[in-house]
């Protein structure tokens, strides 16, 4: 259906470097490929822009030509742009990898500026308050050494960069996947898919994988060891889930789990945003949680006392 | 049915427009036939440019023959319709940044002809400028925090002298803790210094705090 233009070229980070026309001279490919191509000036682009006619002229093609070239080569642009794009969904995975990393990192250089504070005792302001970055940068201390005012302002850099990060990675998460995040507000959303290798394969993940996804590790000691199941992985940030009673927990998260896994489907196959519906329903099963199970089960202490060494050999005998 | 724009038809308080391609749907749209024309139903509850029309638009500047640059072209519900609305002498050049969207959005520009797909980041105009040209009217609907600056730069760019841009607004997207209307207000009032604004529709029952914008290029001083 679409006939090729011709063959695109792309250098390592995606510009657009050659374009062979199967059926076209070189001037107009050139014509073409003008500002996208090279680098260019916005003079470039304006004198392109008002002077197309005469342009396109010179090259001995008539308007109608061009425009059909024109179209030919935008319809294989997109196509091999768009094999090459990440998905929304790995966009939202690297942002948060990255803020992850970056809040790693300016951890680390927050305590050094802190020690630099310390050891040359030039902040006496600071004494007894903890010092952070962000007290460092926007207070201005006066006496400071270049290496911490130049580290101070980095720090500053960062943080603002990470805010910025934030936002957008919230951006993201609303428009590609609207149920999730109302269900699960945005950055636990984007943990979720994260944790999933992906937004489809969150939605194609029954809600019992879901509830433990990010818990791999209690699971597998749980599957070998048989300790007890994990009720909850990084669903356990959910604050219905984090801010209730241990006894209550394991409910909770099953039924926001299974809630989650009809929020990504809703994300993958329709977009339609029904995550307002989708939250009352899951929270009036967390006040029946509540309502149903209101004090603390007597029958789990007695499996908790006893404490006893355990031997390999006896284990294996266990009942699963 | 009466014509109540060149191209847009109005079927017992619905609207429609000619099918550009006869017999093809784009999305779950009924097609509808009256003396000899194809008609696509417009779903006002899909499509803010068929609500804004339903709420009383006056100028719109979308004609046969015009070439629309459209920012924010989803997977092609509104822009579909634009595309009718040109028909075959006029151009829609969609902009689409999305990948998910952009799949749809290209199978639908394979098929017609007066559209073409530009699968760019509205922030960086120059990006696709080799394949532009100057355009009649600017129609937006990014959703987006920073669409004053979006289309500010695109207008900058690509709209003729005396061009038109059509805007929606969701206030929603641009400040969630102010009021619909101080930001609706706020936006507006950043666009006054390049363009006079000629209507202000709002777009409830269909869209909630959304309103369109129809304004036109300040002519240079
Ligand atoms: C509200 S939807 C548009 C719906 C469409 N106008 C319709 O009525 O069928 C907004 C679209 O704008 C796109 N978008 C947002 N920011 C963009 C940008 N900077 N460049 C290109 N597209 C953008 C989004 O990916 C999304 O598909």
């Amino acid at each position: 259906m679409l006939t090729p233009a011709g063959e695109f070229k792309f250098n390592s980070t995606g510009g657009l470097i050659e374009f062979k026309s199967i059926d076209s001279d070189e001037e107009v490919v050139k014509l073409l490929m003008t500002p996208s191509a090279a680098p260019t000036t916005s003079e470039d682009v304006r004198f392109f822009l008002s002077h197309q006619h005469m342009l396109v002229e010179k090259t001995g093609l008539t308007w109608e030509d061009y425009s059909e070239m024109r179209r030919r080569v935008a319809l294989g642009l997109c196509q091999a742009y768009l094999a090459r794009a990440p998905g929304d969904d790995e966009l939202i995975i690297e942002a948060l990898g990255t803020l992850k990393d970056l809040q790693k990192a300016l951890n680390i250089l927050a305590l050094r500026l802190a020690q630099n504070y310390t050891e040359s005792g030039v902040a006496p302001a600071y004494e007894g308050e903890e010092i952070s970055p962000e007290t460092i940068v926007d207070t201005g201390v006066s006496h400071t050494t270049n290496v911490s005012e130049g580290l101070a302002r980095q720090i500053k850099a960062l943080i603002e960069y990470r805010g910025g990060l934030e936002e957008e990675l919230e951006i993201m998460m609303m428009r590609t996947a609207p149920n999730l995040s109302g269900l699960a507000g945005p950055l636990l959303g984007a943990r979720l898919i994260a944790a999933a290798g992906g937004l489809g394969k969150l939605a194609v993940s029954p809600g019992s994988r879901i509830q433990v996804l990010g818990a791999e590790r209690a699971m597998f000691r749980h599957l070998k060891e048989r300790g007890d199941p994990p009720k909850h992985g990084i669903i356990f940030q959910h604050p219905t889930i984090s801010k209730s009673p241990w006894w209550q927990r394991g409910k909770i998260a099953r039924s926001l789990a299974a809630k989650l896994a009809i929020a990504a489907r809703i994300d993958t196959f329709s977009k339609e945003d029904r995550s307002e519906a989708l939250r009352a329903d899951f929270m009036r099963r967390y006040e029946a949680v509540k309502k149903s199970h209101p004090s603390e089960p007597r029958r789990m202490k007695v499996v908790r006392a006893p404490k006893t060494v355990k031997k390999k050999g006896r284990r294996r005998g266990r009942k699963r | 049915m009466k014509e109540t724009f060149p191209g847009v038809a109005e079927i017992d308080g619905m609207l429609a427009t000619v099918n550009l391609l006869p017999g093809e749907r784009v999305y779950d749209e009924k097609l509808v036939e009256t003396g000899g024309v194809e008609l696509r139903l417009w779903n006002p509850n899909r499509s803010k440019l068929s609500a804004a029309i339903l709420n009383g638009l006056e100028t719109l500047p979308i004609k046969p023959g015009s070439k629309i640059l459209y920012l924010g072209a989803a997977s092609g519900t509104t822009v579909s319709h634009v595309s009718d609305l040109v028909g075959e002498d006029g151009v829609v050049f969609c902009v689409e940044h999305s990948k998910k969207p952009m799949e749809s959005l290209l199978r639908l520009c394979i098929r017609r002809e007066n559209m073409i797909p530009l699968f760019y980041d509205a922030n960086h105009p120059y990006r696709y400028a080799s394949l532009m040209e100057k355009v009649d009217v600017i129609y937006q609907d990014v959703a987006q925090k920073n669409q004053a600056e979006i289309l500010e730069k695109n207008a900058d760019l690509y709209l003729k002298e005396s061009g038109f841009i059509m805007l929606a607004i969701k206030a929603k997207s641009i400040d969630s803790s102010k009021k619909t209307d101080e930001v609706i207000a706020q936006e507006i009032a950043r666009l006054k210094p390049s363009f006079k604004i000629l209507e202000v529709i709002d777009l409830e029952p269909f869209e909630k705090d959304h309103v369109m914008v129809v304004a036109e290029k300040n002519a240079k001083l």
